[in-house]
């Protein structure tokens, strides 16, 4: 049994930029502008959630005279669903820290 | 002048490495880093390489090669567990080496502890790029032997650190961080070439064969180590005589290159251990070289035998440190001809890599 580890912000910006829009596939180069990620940073991120079955790569099969394929990235049902509940569990993490943060402080009691 | 040394020599094997026709400078700095990826990674660098057409201006451009490059350098673990174990060990070996170290060897304070910082952080790098399925027991063997031969060098200085504490006084700590630097660079070539699954066989065991013949020839014919040491002879002969063969063999510059370089891993530091040791066991007494009478007499050195180990620690690290980038540089240039006049010879088309 693997231990899930919460993704980092950058990841997280990735994973909810692709469940946006689970059906399009996405262009790596175009999801650094987009999300102001650098280039370095997204390739491993991209590679860790390939590995981990969240994405699904594949070549572009419309031929572009002069240029090779390029590359393109979607969440698969995997990913999508694993977004699904990490935002969940991230709301209702942030539920309880607000209904923590009204709930009225105990008194030091006195004599 | 060491530094600018090294500087010139790493600058000539990045240049003869990167090589891309009529690609702008940025789109050749990307191919190489696309051919740096594990195996298992290789189709990612095809993509990175086909997403350079989306990349419009220079600027751009830079930082794209700039990230293309770090994910070269830092690919994602295959197995993150195994990186993280290996980041805990190496620091937790790097504490109790340099708590040992302070007690045992205090002249060799910074050197234990700058080597085991960047060991640590070389491992936690290999780690990433480790060959998919387990490496093989000839990888595993070579890799072994990468070690044996860069923890020889470590283990000698310790050696002398021991029984003429001296000789290793370093009161600017320069050669214990080029030492540091210089062997964590050998390890990692070593076990990049030897378990990242890049090289065939027979590139592997051809530059551990022309390192061994290097060695036995350093051991019949140990040179002067009491100089400040060019680099040595035989390590020169074996790593170019490595890399023609298997350039002629293989066919492949980068594999001759490689087997070149391998050769220079495991034979430099070899030769590095006999000299010194070669000294030490011959304890001399007296000094004949008019310099050497000059400069004892001004050093705080307390008999012969210390300060001459001290001048050849000096002359072999700073040979060390020169070595690698300059013998990367011969293997290109002898396995890139090799490679040719094979090519040129043969008029049979050539199947597959």
């Amino acid at each position: 049994m693997t231990r899930s580890r919460r993704p980092s912000a950058q990841t997280l910006t990735v994973l909810r930029a692709l469940a946006a829009a689970p059906a399009r596939w996405r262009h790596g180069y175009d999801l650094c502008t987009e999300l102001g990620i650098q280039f370095g940073s997204m390739y491993p991120i991209l590679m860790r959630l390939a590995d981990r079955g969240l994405l699904e790569a594949d070549w572009e099969t419309d031929r572009v005279p002069g240029r090779p394929p390029r590359h393109l990235y979607r969440l698969t049902s995997t990913g999508l669903a694993y977004v699904t509940s990490l935002d969940t569990s991230l709301a209702a993490e942030s539920d309880a820290a607000a209904q923590s943060r009204r709930r009225p402080r105990p008194q030091l009691g006195g004599a | 002048m060491l530094i600018l040394a090294v500087l010139a020599a790493a600058a000539a094997a990045i240049a003869l490495t990167i090589r891309g026709g009529e690609a702008d400078l940025p789109a050749r700095i990307v191919v190489f880093s696309a051919n740096r990826l594990p195996g298992n990674r290789r189709t990612w660098g095809e993509a990175m390489v086909a997403e350079l057409v989306a990349v419009r201006g220079t600027g751009q451009r830079w930082r794209f090669a700039a990230g293309a490059l770090r994910t070269a350098l830092f690919p994602p673990a295959p197995r993150p567990e195994h990186a993280r174990t290996t980041t805990i060990v190496g620091v937790l070996t790097t504490i109790t080496a340099t708590a040992a170290a302070a007690r045992l060897v205090p002249t060799l304070l910074v050197f234990v502890a700058a080597f085991g910082v960047l060991v640590t952080g070389s491992t936690r790098v290999l780690a990433g790029r480790l060959a998919r399925p387990r490496p093989t027991r000839g990888q595993l063997a070579c890799g072994a032997l990468v070690v044996v031969t860069v923890m020889t060098v470590a283990g000698t200085v310790v050696d002398v650190a021991i029984t003429h504490p001296v000789a290793t006084r370093d009161p600017t700590y320069a050669f214990s961080f080029v030492l540091a630097a210089t062997l964590s660079v050998y390890l990692i070539a070593g076990l990049g070439i030897t378990l990242t699954g890049r090289t065939a066989p027979a590139t592997r065991w051809g530059g551990v064969a022309g390192a061994g013949v290097a060695v036995v020839a350093s051991l019949l014919f140990p040179h002067n180590s009491a100089l400040i040491s060019p680099i040595s002879p035989s390590v020169a002969a074996a790593t170019l005589a490595t890399a023609l063969v298997v350039g002629l063999v293989a066919r492949e510059r980068g594999a001759a290159a490689r087997a070149g370089l391998l050769a220079t891993v495991l034979s430099a530091p070899a030769n590095f251990a006999v000299a010194i040791l070669a000294l030490q066991s011959a304890h001399p007494t007296a000094l004949t070289d008019p310099y050497d009478i000059s400069a004892y007499s001004r050093s705080a050195s307390p008999d012969v035998t210390s300060y001459l180990l001290g001048e050849a620690l000096g002359g072999n690290i700073v040979s060390l440190a020169v070595a690698a980038p300059a013998m990367y540089v011969l293997a290109t240039l002898g396995g890139r001809a090799a490679a040719g006049r094979a090519a040129s010879t043969d008029p049979s088309p050539r199947v597959g890599r």
